[in-house]
């Protein structure tokens, strides 16, 4: 334990890896900060959002209305008198976003979208789908059923879809390539400056001390994911109103099912943890196996954000274990992370005794 | 194997660097405590033949045996401590992080920190950082490693190196004691003078073959003298010593004994007034110069 604490306290005191994570929570900061700052413009874009439904159904009543007086026309009369309803629903809408009433903003936004349907279905013109406007219906139900506010997932400050929303910018294989290449360095920096020889000439095996360098890693890898985790819930809820029932907030829907925000973060953090390891452990063995920081960072970048890169734009994805570098993506692309996590897990197993073994079989330095 | 378990023992050690051979089938039995120091010109080997020994460098053929262990067992670091350069120290920890961590391998009391420390003399700057100490405290730093675990077999490369007079006695009367305390040290030096001061044991390394020399069977002793009638001096006693020659106004008497009292004796005599002498007393570097030959010198 003592070695490994002295492994640890090498990464903290060369001063990068305290400055990632330094930056990991100004990072996180900057990020809530703009999040409150956009709350207001949040709602002014809520408004104007629907605000341009009331535009285009009161343009085409008017319409309507005008060619009513010249052709009277029942089927007609029965559009302008459901777009009537759809006009003032809408202003309903919006006046209850002003008013910050957010329960009666999706009970009216729901029946809004009934009334619209009906609209669409007389002829007249609202310009969202029938699938979309039953997507939202859907999730407006499952927040007025938990009496949650409707978040905008982007802009959000509420803890835990705030916390989400830091973690999907971490968990990604940039993220992790970005600690990989800080504590990589403590591996071939060893060998470059030669403070190595003064290990290898203590009373332990090579295979020993890679293993306690590793263990550093994983500590130092679950140190960062922590620190930004918990900075994001810690600043988030000490800035706004917390809900008694935000971890049931619906996160997304797939296959008819409601992931909730704290499966999301639950499972994110599983994968997330896993992916960590991986990649760290792959790191490692790069490190020890070139001993060139040059050569290791351009092994590193190349997989690892060439993988990331590779889901991104929907390369191999299902046996590809570098598609949980993508986390959140993968979370919601797949949503079951058990046999990815045990995959990545064998993975992460291989690399270690591949590792292992071959460092036992070195003399010399 | 009984009571007396060889130290260090290299068998036909051999070690190449691509076609030059560095050490050549090098044979050495050390089974009691003592000093040797490991002598020859820069880069011919010296360092190598230590990181072979502790498997920093792996050889190309024989073996290397440590308290009867084979050198490729980690194991052999329990009794075996090697002193390197100081490029091995952390510049970002402080002399106390690096004295806790071997403290901790080896699982030794806590005050035995504190006790090297004092020993050495460097509980002054123990909490500074590394990055921060001066050549001779991060020599002092490097001693102190070696000698925290009481390793019965060091090796130290040239742990003269930057040390300042007073630095330098300490060294040696430090090492002095470890050998009188039963450690066997091996120790790499050009620095001749120093050598003759610590050990009389020099290991030679010449054309990748090491050889054992007991310096005090070649010690030599060269008097330098000043007299007032100095050729009429030189004529009377330059049958005393085993050489004697007259230069720049100095008569040079070399010989094996330490006594000057004859010849001092017999320019009394004569009436001649010695105006000033000196002695020197040259162990290591006479056999040096025989061995490597002056113009190979470069130290």
């Amino acid at each position: 334990m003592s070695l490994l604490l002295f492994e640890f306290k090498k990464l903290f005191r060369s001063k990068l890896l305290l400055y990632f994570i330094v930056f990991s929570i100004i990072a996180v900061t900057l990020l809530f900060v703009r999040n409150v700052w956009q709350q207001d413009s949040v709602r002014a874009e809520k408004i104007t959002y629907f605000s341009k439904f009331t535009r285009d159904v009161s343009m085409e009543l008017e319409g309507n209305r005008k060619v009513l007086e010249d052709n009277p026309s029942p089927e007609l009369e029965e559009q302008v008198r459901i777009g009537s309803m759809v006009y003032a629903q809408v202003n309903e809408v919006v006046n209850a976003i002003q008013s910050q009433q957010t329960l009666d903003e999706l009970t009216t936004e729901n029946m809004l979208y009934q009334t619209a349907k009906q609209y669409k279905a007389l002829g007249g013109t609202f310009y969202l789908s029938e699938t979309e406007m039953d997507r939202v219906t859907r999730l407006n139900d499952e927040l007025i059923r938990k009496g949650l506010p409707k978040e905008d997932l982007k802009l959000t400050i509420q803890p835990l879809l705030f916390t989400q929303l830091v973690l999907s910018y971490a968990l990604t294989g940039f993220g992790f390539l970005a600690l990989l290449l800080i504590l990589l360095s403590s591996v071939t920096g060893e060998y470059e400056e030669k403070n190595v020889r003064l290990v290898y000439t203590l009373p332990f095996s090579r295979a020993r001390y890679m293993l306690i360098k590793l263990g550093s890693f994983l500590v130092a890898g679950g140190m960062w994911l922590t620190v930004v985790t918990v900075s994001a819930y810690t600043l988030a809820s000490q800035f706004t109103d917390g809900l008694e029932n935000q971890s049931a907030y619906p996160f997304a829907e797939v296959e008819g099912n409601w992931i909730l925000i704290a499966d999301v973060i639950q499972n994110g953090m599983a994968l997330g943890g896993m992916a960590l390891i991986l990649v760290l452990t792959f790191g490692w063995f790069i490190g020890y196996t070139f001993r060139s920081t040059l050569l290791s960072y351009l092994i590193a970048i190349l997989v690892v954000a060439g993988g990331a890169l590779l889901v991104i734009n929907g390369g191999p994805y299902q046996w590809n274990p570098l598609s949980a570098l993508q986390v959140q993506q993968t979370l919601l692309d797949q949503y079951s992370t058990q046999w990815r996590i045990y995959l990545l897990l064998l993975f992460s197993i291989v690399i270690l005794v591949i590792g292992t073994l071959s460092i036992n079989r070195k003399r010399g330095v | 194997m009984g009571e007396t378990l060889e130290r260090l023992v290299l068998n036909k050690l051999t070690k190449k660097y691509k076609n030059q051979l560095v050490l050549d089938s090098i044979d050495l039995e050390i089974s009691e405590p003592g000093i040797w120091a490991l002598v020859g010109p820069n880069g011919v080997g010296k360092t190598t033949l230590l990181n072979c020994i502790t498997n920093l460098l792996r050889h190309d053929a024989g073996s290397i045996r440590i308290m009867g262990k084979s050198n490729q067992n980690p194991k052999v670091f329990k009794e075996l401590a090697y002193l390197q350069d100081n490029s091995v120290l952390f510049d970002y920890l402080t002399g106390y992080d690096h004295l806790k961590y071997i403290r901790d391998v080896h699982k030794l009391p806590k005050n035995r920190i504190q006790e090297v420390a004092i020993y050495v003399g460097m509980e002054s700057y123990l909490k500074k950082k590394v990055g921060d100490y001066s050549l001779g405290m991060k020599q002092h730093l490097l001693l102190a490693m070696a000698i925290l675990p009481q390793p019965k077999v060091i090796l130290l490369d040239e742990p003269l190196n930057g040390l300042d007079p007073s630095s330098a006695i300490l060294m040696r009367k430090i090492l002095g004691e470890l050998a009188s305390n039963g450690a066997t040290i091996i120790l790499s030096s050009h620095n001749l003078a120093e050598v003759d001061k610590v050990t009389t044991k020099v290991l030679f390394l010449k054309d990748a073959k090491l050889t054992l020399v007991d310096t005090s069977e070649h010690e030599r002793i060269v008097y330098h003298l000043r007299v007032a009638n100095s050729e009429q001096a030189f004529e009377l006693i330059k049958e005393y010593g085993e050489k004697t020659w007259f230069d720049k106004g100095l008569i040079h008497v070399e010989t094996k004994t330490h006594h000057l009292a004859p010849i001092l004796s017999l320019l009394h005599e004569k009436g001649i007034t010695v105006l000033d002498m000196d002695k020197v007393t040259s162990g290591s570097e006479t056999l040096y110069e025989e061995i490597f030959h002056k113009d190979e010198i470069g130290v």
